[in-house]
């Protein structure tokens, strides 16, 4: 399994926002206004591109763009 | 007679005047008391009445904070206006187009974000709706006499909804079929002043804003409410445990997000809880399951089904009682409210047991039609509502929801019109058509809005900026986003022989990965 960079993932997340810049250390909900229903949106992009699956995945330390990058690697690794 | 069924109106009043500093509800956590509740409902009435709001007349609320909504909210209803509660982040292009086709009286909103505010202020003509904020509409001169409080058969509010064809449609609530709904949601719950409300639900629709905050207000119950979103999903059963909640609703894709987003699950006290109701989305057994097993729980999570069109609750499954789930995974519902009766129509009318239909409902509180196409008020005993809804009934009368015909879009139990959507697409530069669909994979994201968007042969410009754009033009429009947004080539959108937008068919394309093996997806590729 490709494990994403944390471009790609950056890419991902102004993609389904529809914004022009996402930084590694930005919040997700305080920088970029993400909501409940778009955080759920980016882990099915994700999932649809990398196949790695975030359906169990427990998302209670997710706060920056760079955390979700590091449950996207630790996910895709223990899939492998 | 009960609380409950006495008029809401009266009641909260009474309760305005009697309460004193007894908090109506928390809102963030401070208190909202009653004494103020009712100042705020008698300040706003008088004050738009002083304006010239004339009973029936159409007033749109765009207001984020719930203390402040609710004051606004009943206000205007004891003016006899009817309100029109809008998603707060809604963009100044819906709120004009919504107050021209309702011919609003005017509009209280809130001035953030000031760039809406301006723009607002800006097209809309003097000597046509006047523009408001929460403070202004509530600041009523000396002297201003209190009107006439509305009668039980006028509308009370529109509740924005989609209709079975997709178009937005307005569902006109009476004031007696909220008094009524009230009444039946409240016996088949069992809810007494003694239960504890716990809502984040928005207050703007109606489960959030008819069961989680009328029901408790009629009951004086305490009524804990937060603003909808990550944070309050996420701190949901903390919240539950500190306040001893023992009422809660959301819909199901909220119960499956909050088990990953929880960071305490073990050592919460949730004794008190006695209803989590699962509602306004299909109810899947899995979420049900792993839910009550992550935090202890035991016959709390209750499936429960009701639509705008029927004021809101139709039916529930009975609380504290282990659910009831078929062979196909579909999750019964229960019998109906007191006073609710069922029907699953075929083609050639109503089927037997057990067989899959179209649900239909007559209920002493089904609304009275649609703005622009009300129902005679007198026919309401012989009414059954064509719900668009899929289910059938088993040998027992009791009701389980199997789909849906219409075309609708179920966002995390807020309905939404696809035809809403396609205009505010349609008008970008390098569309062609598009067509907005509610797609569940099954999986932890629930159904998502996806928008598939047919490009104009020869439009230039980078495909993802392409696609951020319909992002960001929906965003605008909605104050939300879509799941997904699929370029599509043009002609890739299946029609049938009239120009209708063939959903299903399309639906189908997508999710068997045709649109891709035909070549006709263009981003995202993969």
């Amino acid at each position: 399994m490709q494990v994403p960079t944390l471009d790609e993932i950056r890419h991902v997340v102004a993609l389904e926002l529809g914004v022009k810049q996402v930084g590694g250390d930005d919040h997700l909900v305080n920088d970029l206004g993400m909501e409940s229903i778009d955080l759920v949106s980016i882990l099915s992009a994700i999932e649809d591109r990398w196949g790695v699956t975030a359906q169990d995945a427990d998302l209670s330390q997710v706060a920056t763009v760079a955390d979700l990058h590091e449950l996207i690697g630790h996910l895709a690794k223990r899939a492998q | 007679m009960s609380a409950a069924a006495a008029s809401l109106i009266e009641t909260l009043e009474r309760r305005g005047r009697n309460g004193g500093d007894r908090a109506a509800c928390w809102w963030r956590g401070r208190p909202l008391a009653w004494r103020q509740l009712g100042r705020g409902i008698d300040a706003t009435a008088r004050a738009l009445h002083a304006r010239g709001v004339a009973p029936g007349d159409r007033v749109l609320l765009v207001i984020e904070e719930g203390d402040a909504f609710l004051s606004a909210f009943w206000g205007a209803l004891r003016a006899g206006a009817v309100a029109v509660p809008m998603l707060p982040r809604s963009g100044a292009g819906r709120l004009l187009d919504t107050a021209a086709w309702l011919g609003a009286a005017g509009i209280v909103a809130d001035r953030e974000p000031a760039e809406r505010w301006q723009e607002l202020q800006a097209a809309l003509p003097s000597g046509g709706p006047w523009l408001l904020d929460g403070d202004e509409a509530a600041a009523a001169p000396a002297g201003t006499p209190l009107p006439a409080a509305p009668a039980q058969d006028q509308v009370a509010f529109l509740q924005l909804t989609s209709g079975t064809t997709g178009a937005q449609k307005a569902v006109r609530i009476r004031h007696r079929d909220l008094a009524k709904n009230v009444q039946q949601m409240s016996a088949g719950f069992g809810i007494t002043g003694d239960d504890v409300f716990l809502s984040w639900l928005p207050l703007h629709h109606d489960m959030g804003l008819i069961l989680m905050s009328m029901v408790p207000l009629a009951h004086g119950c305490a009524l804990h409410l937060q603003p909808p979103g990550m944070p309050a999903i996420r701190g949901w059963m903390d919240e539950a445990a500190r306040c001893g909640a023992t009422f809660t609703a959301a819909p199901d894709f909220a119960y499956r997000l909050c088990l990953r987003l929880a960071r305490e699950r073990d050592g919460l006290d949730l004794s008190r809880l006695r209803v989590a109701l699962d509602a306004a989305e299909p109810v899947r057994a899995s979420t049900v399951e792993e839910f009550e097993r992550a935090f202890g729980l035991a016959n709390v999570i209750t499936p429960a089904y009701g639509l705008a069109e029927a004021t809101v609750g139709v039916s529930t499954w009975p609380p504290g009682t282990p659910i009831r789930v078929d062979a196909r995974g579909y999750v019964a519902v229960g019998a109906g409210f007191p006073g609710v009766r069922l029907r699953v129509d075929g083609e050639s009318g109503s089927l037997p047991a057990g067989e899959v239909g179209e649900v239909k409902v007559a209920s002493p509180s089904l609304a009275a039609g649609y703005w622009g196409d009300p129902l005679p008020i007198d026919d309401d005993d012989h009414r059954w509502l064509s719900t668009g809804d899929l289910g059938y009934l088993d040998a027992d009368g009791i009701l389980f929801i199997a789909g849906r015909s219409k075309e609708v879009i179920n966002l995390g139990g807020l309905t939404l019109a696809p035809r809403e959507i396609e205009e505010t697409v349609d008008r970008l530069p390098f569309v062609r058509r598009s067509a907005a669909v509610g797609i569940d994979r099954g999986r932890l994201e629930g159904e998502q809005v996806f928008v598939f968007v047919e490009l104009l042969r020869g439009a230039r410009g980078e495909r993802e900026e392409q696609s951020a754009a319909v992002v960001a033009a929906f965003h605008e429009r909605l104050g939300m986003r879509p799941g997904r947004v699929c370029l599509l080539e043009s002609g890739a959108i299946p029609m049938t022989a009239n120009g209708k937008l063939r959903y299903g068919e399309l639906r189908r394309l997508y999710l068997e990965g045709e649109l891709k093996k035909g070549g006709a997806l263009l981003f995202p590729d993969a």
